[in-house]
């Protein structure tokens, strides 16, 4: 139905001015590879678009947003998986082995974006979404909202998150000391 | 030297990266969606067109093959296909419903959604599924090969090699997709636990 077509075109709209930079992120943060990143992005906007057929404004727009967006990520995932792919950690592993990529520890804070990035990809999506959403600046309660678990949940994995951050990237100075 | 974000500037610095900027027009996105529906169609008839030629083709060989032992070869053969283009059926079916309606994409909560999603993934590589899928094909091709090898004793030597190579891939499917199956029902196990303790 045209009418159909055209809410969901400006919905659509609405949605990539305000979260565009954050779908891009997001993507990033899903696949390493420039190419196979560009085509997970395009079907997390066809997914959106396809979406908001069914939005009836119960969530907020930003709600909806990204559970189209990491919906669409965590299928994309399990997807792609292959026998010979790393296996992805939760927070607790990743804090165990050994840093990444250790001899690269630099202090320029492109660098050490580029390591949070590599971070967040050996991540399982339950705990990648969960520093994701904490990244692109949301509290518990919209991060609960989102993935569907309690706040008080979500607040001890934010901890254990910042926890894992602040160490991982304190260790990564130390060794260049 | 330090790699340290400052503590408070971890999500500044993370927003603040630069982005390529993506968007598409509404006649892209329509057009698009076009060509995707049109792809999956393509690709759903191709994969059925395969299994109902194998159908097709040892159908023939039951009426053509004189031997019984190939003709029940043959039989179960059709038999195993058909159940494969069945659980394949089941299986589209079960992630069109779940997971591919895009509405629903916005409605399910995250560990709603994954948890749909890696279920539907663990029992397909385990269990009933995994287990009656290989029970059903196994058998028709390798009473065929035996009744090849009755029909032409002098290339018994290819035709066990052949049965022989048939057998491997389908015993290494076994360990192949326990491992699979594993890795789904841990982090299953995981997303149970998450959200149990967040009940």
């Amino acid at each position: 139905m045209p009418n159909d077509k055209s809410s969901q075109d400006a919905l659509y709209k609405e949605a990539t001015t305000a979260y565009g930079g954050a779908l891009d992120r997001l993507a990033r943060s899903y696949e390493a590879d420039s190419e196979k990143r560009r085509d997970l992005l395009q079907e997390i906007h066809l997914a959106l678009w396809r979406s908001f057929v069914g939005f009836d404004s119960r969530c907020s727009l930003r709600t909806w947003v990204y559970r189209v967006a990491h919906n669409v990520a965590a299928s994309y995932v399990i997807r792609h998986r292959r026998m010979n792919s790393p296996i992805l950690l939760s927070l607790d592993e990743l804090n165990n082995i050994p840093d990444l990529n250790d001899a690269e520890a630099a202090a320029d804070r492109h660098k050490a974006m580029q390591r949070l990035l590599a971070l967040i990809q050996r991540l399982r999506p339950t705990d990648r979404q969960i520093i994701l959403l904490y990244l692109e600046g949301m509290d518990a309660a919209s991060v609960g909202e989102i993935m569907g678990i309690s706040p008080g949940n979500v607040a001890t994995k934010i901890h254990r998150i910042k926890s894992v951050i602040a160490d991982r990237f304190w260790k990564g100075g130390r060794h260049d000391n | 030297m330090t790699t340290e974000f400052p503590s408070g500037d971890v999500r500044d610095a993370w927003q603040s990266q630069p982005v390529e900027p993506f968007r598409m027009s509404p006649d892209e996105i329509h057009k698009k969606i076009g060509q995707l529906d049109k792809k999956i169609r393509r690709r759903n008839f191709i994969g059925f067109a395969i299994c109902f030629l194998e159908i097709a083709c040892f159908s023939c060989f039951y009426f053509i093959f004189p031997i019984l032992i190939q003709r029940i070869g043959a039989l179960l053969t059709v038999l195993g296909m058909g159940y494969l283009v069945y659980q394949l059926y089941l299986n589209q079916l079960q992630r069109a419903e779940s997971t591919n309606t895009a509405a629903r994409m916005g409605t399910a909560a995250l560990a709603e959604f994954y948890r749909a999603e890696l279920q539907r993934q663990r029992d397909f590589h385990c269990g009933i599924w995994f287990w009656s899928r290989l029970i059903m094909i196994l058998p028709g091709p390798l009473v065929f090969i035996v009744g090849l090898e009755t029909v032409y004793p002098s290339l018994a030597i290819y035709i066990r090699a052949e049965g022989a190579a048939f057998l491997f891939f389908a015993a290494l499917a076994i360990p192949l997709n326990r491992r699979l199956a594993r890795e789904y029902q841990k982090q299953f196990d995981e997303l149970e636990t998450m959200v149990k303790e967040s009940s």
